[in-house]
């Protein structure tokens, strides 16, 4: 569990823009933390801490798409809305290619940004609950022996117990055995359940 | 009453299931045959065998826990259903299809050796005992197959063999004669010793003389030996000639008694011989070596043992008492030397000694040794033969070091080696080693990869031989006054030839390799590849260069851009700030302070605003263009060459048709340079589209019949519809991706203020024209050529 309030983290080398934004998302209730430069946000950012980050595209140093790249290469997820003062079709594409959920051109109306804020926010927190469960999968399945696993690569695959039990060269029995083991050990009541939990930690 | 036990698979009973009829002696009958079940079954789970139950065709149909256990398996389902011979490997199967038809034919088969391998893949010795259980009719209906695991049984019976082997050995190669004779003078038995000692081939050939007629060199000789045995029933250390095969007497000392049956009567005599003239001379020939070498021999730090030709010790000193961990001689006189070598040593240290025995001498063998607890250790053996007076071999001296340590030394030596060979060879950067004479001694394969050379290649070759001439010279002077009088040199760059002939730059270090002594053998030095830096370094030159140029270049579309950009910001707060203050009052219990607060800065941002404003006003509206003479073609060139890097990433080809002897005009030469740059730009731009074919961009001027020089700038991009054809010189008019489209609406009043025209033409379909005119100046109509482009 994230046990810390989500915050807005706001780059934008103006601080008229950092201070009014910073005004006008707290009164909707979330926590604002105001960056005037990239690397300043880089340096301070903790990659664990849910929330999202509002972007100004057109910073000097480091650009809001170099943040984002760099972002990418760090492996830090963080939903990011670009907003710019400089609207261009091609820094768009570009800046929701690289994973902004939305881009906003400055200047626009507060309900279009705190929208997209609390929809930021909620990605995040979804993000985070599926990381997490793919973190417990993984750990649930990483204490299967090695037997196991295999059984569980041709259960997945939707084999039958039979034909498991043909394949590994073991009788069926033994194959019961080690299932009703792999769905002890990975929590799961049903193959049906187990496939599905895979499907998550695999897919997502 | 029909009870049936139900068992759980884990064989607890579970419940019956009960018939009940009034039978009282079959309930008797059958309690007993229950109890003895049930008896049975216990026995049979916690047997230490395992007990498994197979079909006549081998297969598994039950098996106790002991089975599941020996096999490896978590539950009887990994068993049951299998086919036994599938238990079995491979290469015993057969046997074991015969031991399974035996049992079948016979109703039993007993103690069968057959391996078996266990899920995990390992493999053990089953000793296999199968019962048939017939059926009602007598046919085999299952068999009972009880194995028990004989691995370590086998182990210790093999040790056991090993271990009888090697006394039988001693009491074989012992220098002792060992007999068994009848008082007939038959010989029963006489061991190689005696066989050798007689000069027999084999003891059948000396079987075949009777001791009574031909053994001994006189004719007294076994009368005595007889009735002393006789009357005594032993004889000890009496001393008799004996005669060999070849004749010659053989003076030996025996020692025997008389084995007797019941009644007393003689069976045979047994006794042991020692060959009397051997040992005399051996032993004289020993006490003198032994006197000369006794004060080297006991305070020898190596371990000397003497031993007889047959390896026999018969003398050790203090360093072998310690290296063999004996406490005192007793220990290791009259042992073998073969029982202080490892088995694995023993064939090599046999032939060792013979080769001892034939040359005299052996020299630095290495051996594992045991000691009296029979841990082993390496040593370094020599052995040198001993001879008798005669010449002949009479012993060896054996003297060995345990080279225990010296090993690990040149273990740890060894992986130190490697380590640094491994550093050496898998480092980044090329290290390469020379003589005094430059030639390469050494080098890494990073070195060779670099140069392309291979380890043959660089034989003979000098680093001057892979350095453009260029750098000899100053290589030189670093060599001499770096590398020589400090023994190293500063990191210094300079270009290596590659094999194929290729020059590229290289930065290095290089140390002074000396000899133990301190005098200097050649150089070794550390070379990396800069090709990439240098790449780098120039690029950003480059780049920094391009930066310049689009400094210069910056349009007025560029420009507005930034600053409408900049005009986003403040609005962009005030907008902000405005929208917190009405949510805020749209609320009962808000902060006063917080709203003035925030008008404050809105008031703050819009004065920021009309400052921008202000600023723009200054950069387009009040500028005061300043008039002077202008060579429009020049101006024309220098707009080309800044959009020309443009155009050749855009892969769009440049045409200038430029008319030669054009009037000069009056005019601001950097406007008209930006409107020329704005249309160049708008142009390359309208090509950009991937599906316009052929990018050629055009730029002409002419002379038209009313004295005004026309500039036409050509696309072949998709053009417009003609009724764009006006509406794209309004403001703010944009179909481009950068900009605010003020460029052309600017442009249009830059010309107009110089009496000109702008406009466009286009069919939509091959491109567009942009042309403007600007009026010929009346007063200058010098007869210059056009400016030729650069690189045009």
């Amino acid at each position: 569990m994230d046990t810390e309030r989500p915050v807005v983290f706001v780059v934008d080398d103006d601080e008229a823009v950092c201070q009014s934004l910073k005004l006008l998302i707290e009164d909707v209730g979330l926590e604002v933390r105001t960056f005037s430069s990239a690397p300043e946000f880089l340096s301070a950012h903790d990659p664990e801490h849910p929330g999202c980050l509002v972007l100004d595209v057109r910073m000097a140093g480091m650009s809001g798409l170099e943040l984002q790249s760099r972002l990418k290469e760090l492996e830090i997820e963080v939903p990011t809305i670009i907003i710019t003062g400089h609207a261009d079709v091609p820094m768009a594409v570009e800046a929701l290619k690289a994973g902004a959920i939305d881009f906003i051109e400055k200047p626009f109306r507060d309900q279009v940004l705190l929208d997209s804020i609390q929809r930021a926010i909620e990605r995040d927190a979804q993000a985070r609950q599926v990381r997490r469960e793919r973190q417990n999968v993984q750990a649930r399945i990483e204490q299967l022996t090695p037997r196991e696993q295999e059984i569980m690569d041709l259960l997945v695959l939707g084999k039958t117990n039979k034909a498991v039990a043909f394949e590994l060269g073991i009788s069926q029995k033994t194959v019961d055995f080690h299932r009703a083991n792999i769905l002890d050990k990975v929590g799961v009541g049903s193959v049906v359940e187990l496939v599905r939990l895979m499907q998550k930690a695999r897919n997502t | 009453m029909n009870a049936a036990p139900l068992f759980e698979e884990s064989g607890q009973f579970d419940g019956a299931v009960v018939a009940t009829e009034d039978v009282t002696e079959s309930i008797r009958a059958e309690e007993a045959l229950r109890r003895s079940e049930v008896m049975l079954k216990s026995i049979i789970e916690s047997s230490p065998s395992a007990v498994i139950v197979i079909t006549p065709e081998a297969t598994i149909v039950d098996g106790n826990p002991r089975s599941l256990d020996m096999y490896g398996a978590v539950s009887k389902d990994e068993l049951i259903g299998r086919n036994g011979f599938d238990l079995i490997v491979p290469r015993d199967v057969e046997q074991a299809r015969d031991v399974l038809a035996q049992a079948l034919a016979t109703g039993v088969a007993r103690h069968a050796e057959l391996t078996i391998r266990r899920s995990d893949g390992t493999e053990f010795l089953g000793d296999f005992s199968l019962g048939v259980i017939p059926n009602a009719s007598g046919e085999p209906s299952s068999l009972v197959v009880i194995v028990d695991d004989i691995t370590e049984r086998k182990r210790m019976e093999t040790a056991l063999r090993e271990s009888e082997g090697r006394f039988r050995g001693v009491f074989d190669n012992a220098v002792l004669g060992l007999y068994r004779t009848t008082p007939d003078g038959r010989i029963l038995m006489a061991n190689p010793s005696l066989v050798r000692m007689l000069g027999y081939a084999s003891f059948e050939e000396l079987a075949e003389i009777n001791v009574k007629q031909g053994g001994h060199a006189d004719g007294s000789s076994r009368s005595q030996f007889e009735s002393l045995i006789e009357s005594e029933g032993e004889v000890a250390g009496i001393e008799s000639a004996w005669r060999r095969r070849d004749g010659t007497t053989l003076f030996v000392r025996e020692t025997a008694r008389a084995i007797r049956d019941e009644q007393g009567q003689t069976l045979y005599y047994e006794g042991t011989v020692e060959d009397v003239s051997e040992r005399t001379k051996a032993e004289r020939a020993l006490e003198e070596s032994q006197a000369k070498l006794q004060s080297v021999f006991d305070s020898s730090p190596y371990a000397i043992t003497v031993t007889d030709l047959a390896g026999t010790i018969v003398e050790c000193n203090q360093a072998a008492l310690d290296i063999h961990g004996a406490d005192s001689k007793d220990e290791l006189i009259g042992l073998s030397g073969h029982l202080l070598t490892a088995d694995a040593s023993l064939p090599e240290s046999q032939k060792g000694m013979a080769q001892a025995i034939e040359e005299g001498i052996v020299r630095g063998r290495e051996y594992t040794l045991l000691r009296r607890d029979a841990t082993a250790f390496p040593a370094e053996v020599s052995a040198s033969v001993i001879r008798d007076r005669s010449g002949r071999a009479a012993g060896l001296v054996v003297i060995a070091v345990d080279i225990t340590e010296r090993k690990e030394a040149e273990e740890a030596l060894r992986r130190s080696e490697k380590k640094y060979r491994e550093l050496y060879e898998g480092s980044r950067d090329a290290v390469a080693a020379v003589d005094m004479n430059g030639r390469f001694i050494e080098s890494n394969a990073v070195f060779r990869a670099m140069l392309g050379y291979s380890q043959e290649d660089l034989v003979g070759l000098t680093y001057e031989d892979v350095t453009p001439a260029k750098w000899h010279a100053e290589e030189a002077r670093i060599c001499q006054e770096q590398v020589l009088t400090r023994g190293y040199s500063d990191i210094y760059e300079k270009e290596y030839i590659r094999k194929d002939g290729a020059v590229f730059p290289i930065e290095l270090r290089s140390y002074l390799r000396r000899n133990e002594s301190g005098h200097p053998t050649g150089m070794w030095a550390f070379i990396r590849d800069i090709t990439d830096r240098q790449h780098a370094e120039a690029q950003a030159q480059e780049h920094l260069a391009e930066l310049t140029r689009a400094w210069h270049a910056n349009t007025l579309g560029e420009m507005a851009s930034g600053l409408a950009h900049e005009l986003n910001q403040p609005l962009c707060a005030i907008l902000n700030y405005s929208s917190g203050c009405l949510r805020m009052t749209r609320r009962t219990d808000f902060s006063v302070d917080v709203v003035r607060d925030s008008i404050e800065k809105i008031v703050g941002q819009a004065e920021r605003a009309a400052d921008i404003i202000k600023r723009i006003r200054s950069l387009v509206g009040k500028h005061e263009p300043c008039r002077a003479t202008v060579d429009l073609n020049a101006v024309i060139g220098d707009a080309i060459d800044m959009i020309r890097g443009d155009a050749e990433r855009q892969h769009v080809a440049l045409v200038a048709e430029l008319a030669r002897d054009l009037p000069a005009i009056r005019g601001d030469a950097v406007e008209i340079e930006q409107v020329v740059l704005n249309l160049a730009r708008n142009a390359i731009e309208a090509m950009s589209d991937p599906k316009v074919a052929e990018r050629r961009f055009t730029v002409s001027t002419s002379l038209t019949a009313d004295q005004m020089i026309e500039v036409a700038v050509a696309d072949s991009g998709c053009g417009f519809s003609a009724d764009l054809a006006e509406k794209i010189f309004d403001s703010f008019f944009t179909t481009r991706n950068q900009g605010l489209g003020v460029g052309l609406s600017l442009s249009r009043r830059i010309v107009e203020a110089h009496g000109g025209r702008l406009w466009a033409e286009s069919d939509g379909v091959s491109g567009a024209t942009f042309r403007f005119t600007l009026p010929a100046s009346g007063v200058d109509h010098g007869h210059r050529a056009p400016r030729s482009l650069r690189r045009g």
